[in-house]
């Protein structure tokens, strides 16, 4: 585990001199709108987690990190772990981050300030202040699909190579979309057995609960493509 | 003498290139130089000691722990230059510094500081602006500050200028002033050898063609000069990279068998340089060069 967090401090430090600038401005620009009108707005902040993830395999390739990880002492597939776990907590950090200053915005409602108190517009400024569940689930939902979608590319990134990883996120998108849309058709003109959704939980409590145990799924789903990912470059020369 | 680096019967085959049976040591308080055209076997030896290519059969000790099973322990104690900078170009030496150095149990912030102090290097300047000269004393510096008992360097001196060339290897011949250390320094400049090396492995076409010491490997061949029809027929087979011209013949020979030879033939001691050359000479002729290895 030493190892997995001295990498994980690694790529942060690496990433750290080119993400600050424009992770804090994503940050500042969307709590900044979300004082005024929604709080919601702070989950776009998760843009901001990207930088954070996006300039580590361009700088690994233009630094030639392959002959680092090759001196240093640490063993090749801790290296991968930690890029994973490191996506993970970057979108969890992020993520807390987002709930603190929702809930900041929340107890503010500055859009008090704002003209024109009786506007339609701001009967539905004031609605999302007072809408805590929405709130919450984009800033879940952020998370989520953040998080899977980086950790999926990482892995894809890694096993097949940079220059493949676009077509080949092309392909599953293209995939999964294909098999939901029979899917659904199927379901719909039932020949298979209608699927429910299952409904969201009503309570800001229920919402905190599926947000943390989303949180232990996408910790999981990036531990397992970290091992995925392992396992596959262990047979693979730096 | 303890060996600090042993290799034993590397083989390591890809598709158009393999390591054959490579085996030589260098022993604790000396310098290798490490040889051989390019493409001859040496960054794939290092990166076999390293664990980084994975090694079809053989061994590979370094301080007496094996490559691939004590690979993290040798890594605490490894210093590794290669010939280019492996390091994050947008980041500057205070920046590098932090990013290393949980890696090693032994690393000596004060140290590297004073080295690059020392090296001249400036700590807020991005480290991919740097020349390669001041990129090699980094990652010296690097070395030197987790107390690297062995540092291996990949090709360090090829594209620097003389000066950087000659500060590069009085950086080493300090270092290696310290018994317990070692270097291994792999190079096709065969003048930087000839400076500072004590022992000399060449490699040529994947396979060992002489290990040893440096003295002995130029005391052990010389270079002949002459009339073709001088040569006695039995010497002609062992000499090495034959080249005739319109005046005559040069080619390497062992200074074994120089014994006998008439004195219409001419010989001097032969440099590292001129006993690649010939080698590959000898090659270019289809002979086999490895016949007349020590």
């Amino acid at each position: 585990m030493r190892e997995i967090l001295k990498i994980m401090r690694f790529d942060f430090l690496t990433a750290r001199p080119l993400a600050i600038i424009p992770a804090v401005t994503v940050a500042l620009i969307f709590f900044g709108l979300s004082l005024f009108f929604a709080p919601l707005i702070c989950s776009y902040i998760t843009f901001g987690a990207m930088v954070f993830v996006i300039p580590l395999q361009a700088v690994a390739d233009k630094s030639g990190f392959h002959k680092l990880y090759g001196t240093l002492p640490v063993r090749r597939s801790n290296i991968t772990r930690a890029r994973f776990l490191y996506i993970f907590l970057v979108h969890f950090a992020v993520e807390i981050l987002e709930l603190l200053l929702a809930v900041t915005a929340m107890s503010l409602k500055l859009y008090r300030v704002l003209p024109n108190q009786n506007s339609e517009m701001m009967q539905m400024v004031k609605e999302s202040f007072e809408d805590t569940r929405l709130t919450l689930l984009m800033i879940i939902g952020a998370f989520t699909v953040f998080c899977l979608i980086f950790s999926y590319m990482e892995m894809m990134g890694q096993i097949y190579g940079r220059e493949n990883e676009f077509k080949i996120i092309m392909i599953t998108l293209g995939v999964l979309t294909g098999l939901l849309i029979v899917f659904l058709t199927l379901s719909d003109h039932e020949i298979i057995p209608k699927i429910h959704m299952p409904s969201l939980p009503g309570t800001v409590q229920g919402l905190l609960l599926l947000g943390a145990a989303l949180n232990i799924v996408m910790c999981g789903i990036c531990l397992i493509f970290g091992e995925i990912t392992a396992h596959k470059l262990a047979k693979r020369e730096l | 003498m303890e060996n600090i680096l042993e290799i034993s019967g590397l083989c390591k085959s890809y598709d158009d290139f393999s390591l054959k049976s490579v085996s030589f040591s260098l022993p604790r308080g000396f310098i290798m130089g490490f040889v051989g055209e390019n493409g001859s076997g040496k960054t794939t030896t290092i990166r076999s000691i390293l664990n980084m290519a994975k090694i079809d059969s053989g061994s590979i000790s370094v301080f007496g722990l094996d490559s691939v099973t004590d690979t993290i322990t040798i890594k605490e104690r490894l210093g590794v230059v290669f010939d280019s900078l492996y390091l994050a170009e947008h980041l500057n030496v205070r920046q590098i510094e932090q990013q290393l150095k949980p890696f090693y149990k032994d690393w000596d912030s004060k140290e590297f500081f004073r080295r690059i102090k020392e090296f001249d290097l400036p700590e807020n300047r991005k480290v991919g602006d740097f020349s390669k000269g001041m990129k090699m004393k980094l990652m010296i510096a690097i070395a030197l500050s987790h107390k690297a008992e062995l540092i291996i360097l990949d090709e360090p001196t090829s594209g620097l200028d003389p000066v950087a060339r000659d500060e590069l290897l009085d950086i080493l011949a300090e270092y290696i002033e310290d018994e317990n250390r070692g270097v291994l320094f792999s190079t096709h400049i065969t003048a930087d050898v000839e400076r500072i090396a004590d022992y000399v492995t060449i490699l040529h076409s994947g396979k060992v063609w002489y290990t040893g010491t440096k003295d002995e490997l130029t005391e052990s061949y010389a270079v002949i000069k002459g009339a073709e029809k001088d040569i006695p027929a039995a010497l002609k087979e062992k000499l090495i990279g034959f080249h005739a011209y319109r005046n005559g013949f040069d080619a390497l020979i062992k200074t074994d068998d120089l014994f006998g030879l008439p004195n219409t033939l001419e010989y001097e001691k032969a440099s590292i340089d001129e006993i690649l050359v010939y080698i590959a000479k000898e090659d270019k002729h289809e002979r086999n060069s490895e016949d007349h290895a020590v």
